[in-house]
């Protein structure tokens, strides 16, 4: 069972709430699909199994054979290839990889390469408590413009045979929509805030269009008002619980994995509810679309 | 020569843009006649990153041999200077007439370099 | 001039669009223009009256005429489109689902020329005016991929506001993250403002946002917002600054008054401007103005 934490608002406890989830339940997967920042790790101990690149194809054109008749210029849809009648080039980092120049060259002149755009690491994780569960992060090169093919990569390289959490990108993005597609439930963390509300709403309405079952957490409760559960119960979603703020979480996450493990007793009291309300929504849909 | 000039506005003599990839639109013309050939509204403006290298293949598209320009990031001067576009840069020039002008008399400054970055400043 | 400060963060939630909304409010002579088009906020804050609303047409998506098509039977069921996709977007009933990127290869490869390429609408554009200035922002529907050009039509109609109004800045509140729409809104900006919070994520996030910013050659300056929430994270956030010679612009520390103004929906400088003078607020723009008229080489 595949089960992904999105936010809609960045900074809403998303990660904090996939690791803890994924601590609570020991020996299950954690994938970190968030891969233009992905941190999910700074909170464990991993014992690394790999780390290899993720790469995409671009376009070699040979001189020999190009006349810098423009075709594949014309064609790109993405303004990776420019040419004029003296030269012909190509911007790698502009590539999406469509095959389509190569396609309508008329003198064969285009080959294609492979080129770096980010890695994916995997391992086994030691902490906390002893886990013994996988974990894998995807990370996206700086520069490059879309980190859907490793979340693609991260996703077809889990585990099958047990839980899977995944740490999903802010945003309502095609990424986000790449961490979500096809995951049995996915949880919505939201704040109590007006920017918490709003941006909450744009990633029910994306998770609605995927036609997935979710539930809500709401996070950092007490600060702002109880706009959110108006809105959660005018929209009629569920609510899986809540998550006081508190300074103390704040400053214990704020540490990385050695504040993580000075809280963890109390962090898994907070969660317990929370998973086990997860755990009876999400099984109880196992099976619906 | 066909010659390309980054414009703004509709005024005449045509006001120069002090942009080159974001400008509004690229006036095209015969360099020896002055006759305008075409006037191409920069839609590769809206594009996210270096709309310069966007610009620079839509000149050369329209046959365009040299550039009367303002500063050229180093992208957008790699793109030209590959594609084989010579550039002038427009100086303190405002309007094409007085630009065209002072390029006929060898007046503008030829970039033919690597454009240099302005490097990190530490506010 | 116009000179244009673009406001992110690296990581979501350290307050970058709380801040952008005070500098905007503060600083004065400014267009507003809200780029984080996944999840646009400020709008809540400044309550915009809206002159323009206009959808924006971010991509090109395939569409394959059903008539022209019949199911396959056009080209004996050879199906070239679905071979030769390389994003997995169209169906085996021959419909083009939301993977399509709009390379174009379908409509090239289809004998029977069933398929056209559309313009598709991916979101909007709007503009508006508030008590501190004229506004632009840009809504992008959910799960699109066109987020970097919808940024820069924001960029481009924030600056065309700011010529029509005679502004001489333009704010920009960014993106999180590192992907396009960051690297859209840094293109041709001036200055940078980097929000961070003292904690691990937020720290590592700033590295890899700060090799970005770098490529860019714009200068940049951080604030550190909610500093005394970790004063050792807050220790390593500077010594960072200072390994890579960025100026720390502003240290505040967490207020609850600052998450209340935000709740009634009021920008936090407007409800509680102590807070922001007591922490160097005025300094910090003076700066900034300094800094941008240097780059820019006017007086």
């Amino acid at each position: 069972m595949e089960i992904c934490i999105v936010s809609g608002k960045g900074g809403t406890g998303k990660t904090t709430l996939a690791t803890w989830l994924f601590a609570y339940h020991g020996g299950s997967a954690l994938l970190d699909c968030d891969v233009e920042e992905p941190n999910a790790g700074l909170f464990l101990d991993v014992g690394w199994d790999s780390v290899e690149s993720v790469n995409t194809g671009y376009p070699i054109i040979d001189e020999y054979f190009c006349a810098n008749c423009g075709a594949c210029a014309s064609f790109c849809a993405f303004g990776a290839i420019l040419s004029s009648p003296k030269a012909t080039f190509v911007l790698p980092e502009m590539c999406h990889d469509c095959g389509g120049c190569g396609i309508v060259c008329p003198h064969g002149a285009i080959t294609f390469g492979e080129r770096k755009t980010g890695k994916i690491g995997q391992g086994v994780v030691n902490s906390p408590r002893e886990h013994g569960g996988f974990f894998s992060y995807g990370e996206l090169n700086v520069g490059e413009f879309s980190g859907v093919r490793i979340i693609k990569k991260l996703r077809e390289s889990a585990p099958k045979d047990r839980l899977v959490f995944i740490d999903g990108p802010p945003g309502t993005s095609c990424s986000a929509v790449a961490a979500l597609e096809n995951v049995d439930y996915a949880v919505l963390v939201g704040e109590p805030t007006p920017f918490g509300i709003s941006d909450m709403a744009m990633a029910v309405r994306m998770i609605r269009e995927l036609g997935l079952p979710f539930g809500v957490v709401v996070n950092k409760a007490g600060i702002g008002n109880d706009d959110i559960l108006d809105y959660c119960h005018k929209e009629g979603l569920t609510i899986l619980g809540s998550i006081p703020f508190k300074r103390t979480v704040a400053e214990s996450m704020a540490g990385g994995r050695e504040g993580w493990l000075e809280m963890e007793e109390e962090n898994l009291q907070i969660i317990a509810p929370i998973a086990e309300a997860l755990a009876l929504e999400a099984g109880l849909s196992q099976g619906v679309s | 020569m066909v010659l390309a000039f980054s414009v703004k506005g509709d005024a005449t003599p045509p006001l120069l843009d002090e942009r080159f990839g974001r400008c509004e639109a690229f006036l095209v013309l015969d360099s020896e006649s002055g006759e305008i050939q075409s006037r191409k509204v920069n839609s590769g403006a809206d594009a996210s990153s270096s709309a310069g290298i966007t610009a620079v293949q839509t000149l050369a598209n329209a046959g365009v041999q040299g550039i009367v320009a303002p500063h050229l990031g180093p992208k957008a001067e790699d793109a030209r200077k590959r594609l084989g576009l010579r550039v002038w840069n427009q100086g303190t020039h405002t309007n094409v007439d007085s630009a065209l002008e002072a390029w006929r008399r060898g007046e503008l400054e030829e970039i033919t370099g690597d454009s240099k970055p302005k490097g990190l400043h530490r506010a | 001039m116009i000179a244009e400060i673009v406001v992110i963060s690296g990581k979501g939630g350290t307050g970058k669009t709380t801040f952008a909304s005070s500098m905007f409010a503060a600083l004065g002579d400014s267009v507003l223009a809200d780029c984080d088009v996944d999840a646009p906020d400020l709008a809540i804050l400044l309550d915009p009256v809206p002159s323009v609303h206009e959808a924006f047409a971010g991509a090109r998506k395939a569409w394959i005429d059903p008539v022209v098509c019949r199911n396959g039977a056009a080209c004996d069921g050879l199906s070239p489109c679905i071979t030769r996709c390389r994003f997995a977007a169209i169906r085996s009933d021959f419909r083009v689902d939301r993977h399509c990127e709009g390379c174009g290869v379908c409509f090239h490869v289809c004998p029977a020329g069933a398929i056209t390429m559309r313009e598709s609408t991916t979101g909007s554009l709007m503009v508006g005016s508030t008590e501190y200035g004229p506004m632009v922002h840009g809504l992008l529907e959910p799960g699109e991929e066109t987020s970097g050009k919808l940024v820069s039509a924001v960029r481009r109609r924030a600056r065309r506001e700011a010529t029509d109004a005679g502004m001489r800045f333009i704010i920009t509140d960014g993106s999180p993250g590192i992907g396009c729409p960051v690297i859209s809104s840094l293109s041709g900006a001036h200055h940078v403002v980097i929000v961070t919070e003292p904690s691990i994520s937020a720290l590592r996030d700033m590295e890899r946002l700060v090799d970005l910013v770098e490529s860019f050659h714009i200068p940049a300056t951080v604030v550190i917002n909610k500093a005394d929430i970790s004063e050792t994270m807050t220790v390593r956030v500077q010594q960072f600054c200072r390994s890579q010679g960025i100026a720390v612009g502003m240290t505040l520390p967490y207020d609850e008054q600052v998450i209340n103004a935000i709740t009634r929906r009021t920008i936090p400088f407007v409800a509680y401007p102590e807070f922001f003078q007591d922490n160097g607020f005025g300094p910090f723009l003076a700066n900034l103005k300094l800094s941008v008229a240097d780059y820019l080489g006017v007086s």
